[in-house]
């Protein structure tokens, strides 16, 4: 367990210590707060709603989220194996697992520290009515989760390439798929698309956190998907021994 | 050597793939059963306050109540993204999941009692899904969206709804649209299930000679229809009277020709109808609806059987007369049918009285002709009053057919039996709880009598009250012929109502004054009639009204309220128990709805234009919390104590010369009056000091002064009234469009106090949960804007400086290393 923690330590102090992790950050915080504000997909302007909720936040941050972290993630696999430092990491005793994990729990530190940036919009709120608590928790844990798999799914982009650029766009096409595109494609393809290929979209995963409901099948969903990306993202480290 | 080197590097190689990638597909297998297995295991946690999202214990209860409940559940295979709503369009984004979800929890807590099936289109002969829906009596609805089918186009129909069967009565549940009221939507019908059951034993011998009836009159109409098949889809896709008239020849040879088929199909009706009357008959009026309509469609058949027999009708025919009666059978025949449909459905029904007759909200049609046939006669030859009868006659039905709809929908249809108690009659003794909702004149003796005795019973009573009128651009009538409609009559004007005085001998305190809250105040829109370059316009505009406070102080002990986040409540008046009551172990008081403690409750010096009203107030000091709503449930002394009961006023004539004169009130009735009187009784009263926006449109406020004897004359004065009863009718209708937005949230309250006043305290509840709104402090607009800012520009800025600090603190550590170095090595 130590070596991934040693691994996360110095992710998050690298992802901090490069101007990238700043301006994800600004344009993350400057992004939602827009949407939060003004609406996002034919919504109020929130001080026109007077509603005291935290909804809007829930409903604009995946967007963002599903194209700032794909940013921050570009850099992990990728530029190590641009400067040949994955070559020093793997002589190390750990194992490639534990390598992608410390890497994605780095990358996680950052999601938490843009998540706790967002508190402003509930303190917000909190000073002018009184929202439903445990709608605000749910809402921050799903973000957390759908954050994560984010997360994981540009790490597994990262792992594919040497390229920075190339693991990026792959990542944020993943995520935008994942996020939304899903739901048309599978529209397009079924006329009347059984029901579980219709939770495969997150959205309709992350639809419940936001209400304040944490469904133990949501969880499962995201773990699943968190646990294929970092296996296949294990997988393509571990080609390098036969390739 | 170095071949088996590289042999067992390959070998080794070959390994670590294969290894890598059975972990891999392991994963996503285990991924996938993982997900597979979960998918209808519906195991969660809620975390809103109010458990939004959870069964009620009562939801719970419900579900394991009844052995053998089955439910079908009906949902398209394909639901569109939206539906057309009136406000626009609304979301199905994932509705059906949680419609599953809801009934899947609803099993999952019966232990086995409840059976779920799905409607499942691959069953042979049973028809798409949307066909089984509508076979069920669902409720089918359409998209936005068209869809090109032959040379039209259609939209396309789905279904999202189900049907709970228990022995053998169902109870169907026809649109499921809105997640956040399934449980109480489900836990209705399974409440309804078991009454209706329970209520159906008992009523066994009504409900089966009403089937009778029913199929025997079904019969008939699909003979007809059959006979009459082409025609009838003519119909179908649009009456053409015309047509069918100039058809008339062919439909009267396809009529002879399936005589013997119609004649052998509705020989039976006559028969049955004599024996279902002779039995039925004043049962209860669901039963005597359906017999009256089977009697007319029996009549309707013996003209059409006249007619094709050579006899002819008493009449001579006009040329559509026999389409005519072809398409009055189709009609009558379907209403047979729904009216075959409420009687199975009334079982367990617990009736609902509206006091009427004192300008209140009172939703049922007048029954009474608005002038009688003499006078209507005496008029005929005056162009101008008859005109102006006309008009008052149009008006009148324009109130019958608005209340009639207003009741049919907001009660009938959900379910709710409601029934008219008229003034100067007695209460009806199968009414379970009474509403009087908004008197605007005062209550007669022998009407509060009837409350007083009604209350003492032990049934609920509901009353909320409406102390002021209040106008904000009303329409003026013009005082000169010729002149414009003005639209500016703001002001704020008392009631004749004397609830007061009504409920005090209860110890119930109704205030005379007015709650004003300038902070927590929701919107009022009014219509303005503008001149730009001398065209008039007419705008509406939203105004901050501080008559309209929203609440959200809510009485977390009683079911009314327990759920209930905001409310807000136009023109409310302050509602107190008197200390004594409240002070009494005996009685249980539940103070409901309280103001914010800036609101002031004044009953003076009030002006209603929203402006005037917002600077008058706003910087006063608040006197609240103000109660505005309260429940009441004790022993209860009657009013009438020591008094003679009073005496039943005399009925007024009828004026439509139907039916027999009502007698007066004979002494030996008024002795059993004074005898069954109760001097106190266990009761239960809810106040609320507000009509929440709903304003009663009755003949007597509209036409108020309208005198029929006047109108044989020709005078100004008639004219006059003629325009005040325009204006009064549109005002009516201004006023309820300014508060039209606060409607149906203050609906859906109206709808948790019938459900408490007919014993289903915990639906009020469940109910409730669906509404997660609330509300927000009002922020000024150059506030919000500081705030924006604050919120969207201040936190990134803190971040950047942070970065830069760190950025700065870290080449600094860096230098300073350097310079270790450096230092060292030197």
């Amino acid at each position: 367990m130590k070596p991934v923690l040693v691994i996360a330590r110095r992710e998050l102090a690298a992802t901090f210590d490069s101007p990238i992790a700043y301006i994800a950050a600004t344009v993350f915080l400057i992004a939602t707060g827009l949407m939060f504000f003004f609406g996002i997909d034919g919504g109020e302007d929130f001080f026109e709603a007077r509603q005291a909720t935290v909804r809007p936040l829930f409903d604009s941050a995946p967007w963002v989220l599903a194209v700032i972290l794909p940013a921050v993630t570009m850099r992990l696999v990728a530029e190590e194996k641009k400067s040949g430092t994955l070559e020093l990491l793997v002589t190390l005793p750990v194992s490639d697992l534990e390598i992608i994990i410390g890497k994605l729990l780095g990358a996680m530190g950052f999601l938490v520290v843009a998540l706790a940036l967002t508190a402003v919009f509930p303190l917000l709120v909190l000073q002018l009515g009184s929202p439903d608590i445990g709608a605000i928790v749910g809402g921050y844990l799903g973000l957390f989760l759908i954050g994560t798999t984010f997360l994981a799914l540009g790490v597994m982009t990262s792992t594919w390439t040497h390229n920075q650029i190339v693991a990026f766009i792959l990542g944020l096409l993943l995520c935008i798929f994942f996020w939304t595109a899903t739901d048309a494609l599978i529209k397009l393809a079924f006329e009347r698309p059984p029901m579980a290929l219709t939770l495969l979209t997150f959205k309709q995963q992350f639809a419940s956190f936001s209400k304040g409901v944490i469904d133990l099948r949501n969880i499962i969903y995201f773990a699943s998907v968190i646990a294929v990306a970092v296996a296949a993202s294990t997988w393509t480290l571990r080609s390098r021994n036969w390739k | 050597m170095a071949k088996q080197a590289a042999g067992a590097a390959g070998q080794n190689r070959n390994r670590i793939r294969t290894d890598a990638t059975v972990v891999l597909l392991a994963t996503i297998g285990i991924a996938l059963v993982g997900n597979a297995l979960l998918l209808r295991v519906p195991a969660r946690v809620d975390l809103t306050e109010t458990k939004a999202h959870t069964l009620s214990p009562e939801s719970a209860v419900a579900a394991r109540a009844l052995e053998g409940v089955s439910i079908t559940v009906y949902i398209s295979k394909r639901l569109p993204e939206s539906i057309p709503t009136q406000g626009g369009k609304t979301s199905l984004k994932g509705v059906d999941r949680a419609f599953r979800d809801k009934i899947d929890e609803y099993v999952a807590a019966s232990d086995g009692k409840l059976r779920l099936v799905y409607a499942d289109q691959d069953v042979p002969n049973a028809g798409s899904i949307e066909e089984q829906a509508e076979a069920a009596k669902l409720e089918l609805f359409s998209s936005t969206e068209a869809q090109v089918e032959g040379n039209q186009l259609k939209f396309a129909r789905y279904a999202l709804g189900a049907t709970f069967h228990y022995k053998s009565v169902t109870e169907a549940l026809p649109k499921a649209l809105e997640p956040g009221f399934f449980e109480f939507e489900i836990t209705k019908r399974l409440l309804r299930l078991r009454d209706k059951h329970e209520q159906s034993q008992l009523m066994k011998d009504v409900l089966s000679d009403g089937k009778r009836l029913h199929e025997s009159v079904k019969k008939c109409a699909d003979a007809i229809r059959e006979v009459t098949k082409d025609s009838a889809e003519g119909q179908a896709a649009g009456l053409d009277l015309t047509k069918l008239a100039t058809d008339q020849k062919g439909l009267q040879q396809k009529l002879e020709a399936g005589k013997p088929k119609m004649e052998g199909d509705c020989a039976a009706v006559s028969q049955v109808l004599a024996d279902s009357t002779k039995k039925l008959e004043g049962r209860s009026e669901f039963v005597d609806n359906l017999l009256k309509s089977s009697q007319q469609f029996f009549n309707i058949y013996n003209e059409l059987h006249r007619y094709l027999r050579g006899e002819g009708p008493k009449e001579v025919p006009t040329e559509a007369a026999l389409p005519q009666l072809v398409n009055m059978l189709d009609q009558i025949g379907r209403e047979v049918e729904q009216r075959h449909q409420t009687l199975v459905d009334s079982p367990g029904q617990r009736k609902i009285g509206f006091f009427c007759g004192h300008m209140e909200f009172c939703p049922f049609a007048e029954r009474d002709s608005l002038m009688d046939p003499q006078m209507a006669a005496m008029i005929q030859n005056n162009q101008m009053m008859k005109q102006i009868a006309e008009t008052a006659q149009q008006i009148s039905s324009a109130i019958d057919q608005t209340n009639s709809r207003v009741g049919d929908g907001l009660f009938s249809k959900q379910g709710y039996a409601i029934t008219k108690v008229e003034s100067g009659k007695p209460i009806p003794s199968d009414i379970a709880a009474l509403v009087v909702f908004g008197p605007r004149s005062s209550i007669p003796d022998y009407d509060r009598y009837q409350l007083d005795q009604f209350l003492l019973s032990g049934r609920p009573v509901a009353v909320f009250a409406q102390q002021w009128e209040v106008a904000i651009n009303n329409m003026v009538p013009p005082k000169e012929i010729g002149q414009d409609v003005r639209l500016d009559h703001t002001a704020l004007e008392r009631t004749g109502s004397d609830l007061p005085a009504t409920l005090a001998p209860y110890g119930i305190v109704l205030g005379n004054d007015l709650v004003i809250d300038p902070r927590h105040s929701d919107t009022v829109r009014v219509m303005e009639l503008l001149n730009r370059g001398g065209m008039r316009f007419q705008s509406e505009r939203d105004f901050a009204y501080p008559l309209i406070p929203v609440f959200t102080d809510f009485s977390r002990n009683h079911a009314l309220s327990r759920s209930i986040q905001s409310m807000s409540i136009p023109y409310v008046t302050t509602v107190s128990v008197k200390p004594e009551l409240k002070n009494d172990s005996r009685f249980e008081v539940h103070e409901l709805i309280k103001s914010a403690p800036e609101a002031l409750a004044r009953d003076s010096g009030l002006s209603a234009n929203p402006l005037a009203l917002q600077q008058a107030v706003v910087n006063q000091s608040g006197t609240g919390p103000h109660v505005v709503a309260v429940v009441v449930r004790g022993p209860f002394k009657s009013a009438f104590a020591g008094k003679e009961p009073p005496r039943r006023p005399k009925p007024k004539p009828r004026l439509d010369q139907f039916g027999p004169p009502e007698k007066d009130e004979s002494e030996d009735e008024y002795a059993l009056v004074k005898r069954n009187f109760k001097p106190d009784g266990q009761g239960k009263i809810l106040v609320l000091g507000s009509n929440m926006g709903i304003e009663g449109l009755s003949r007597s406020a509209v036409l108020r002064d309208f005198n029929a004897a006047n109108m044989s004359k020709f005078s100004v004065e008639a004219l006059q009234q003629y325009q005040e009863w325009q204006a009064r009718f549109q005002n009516w209708q201004i006023r309820i469009t300014q508060v039209s937005h606060l409607l149906q949230e203050n609906l859906r309250f109206l709808s948790n106090v019938l459900d408490w006043a007919t014993a289903h305290e915990a639906l009020a509840d469940i109910r409730s949960k669906g509404d997660t709104r609330r509300p927000m402090t009002e922020v000024k607009a150059e506030d919000a804007r500081t705030l924006r800012i604050a919120a969207m520009v201040g936190t990134p800025l803190l971040l950047i400086v942070l970065g830069f600090g760190r950025m700065r603190f870290r080449r600094r550590r860096v230098e300073l290393a350097a310079t270790a170095v450096r230092d060292a090595r030197s």
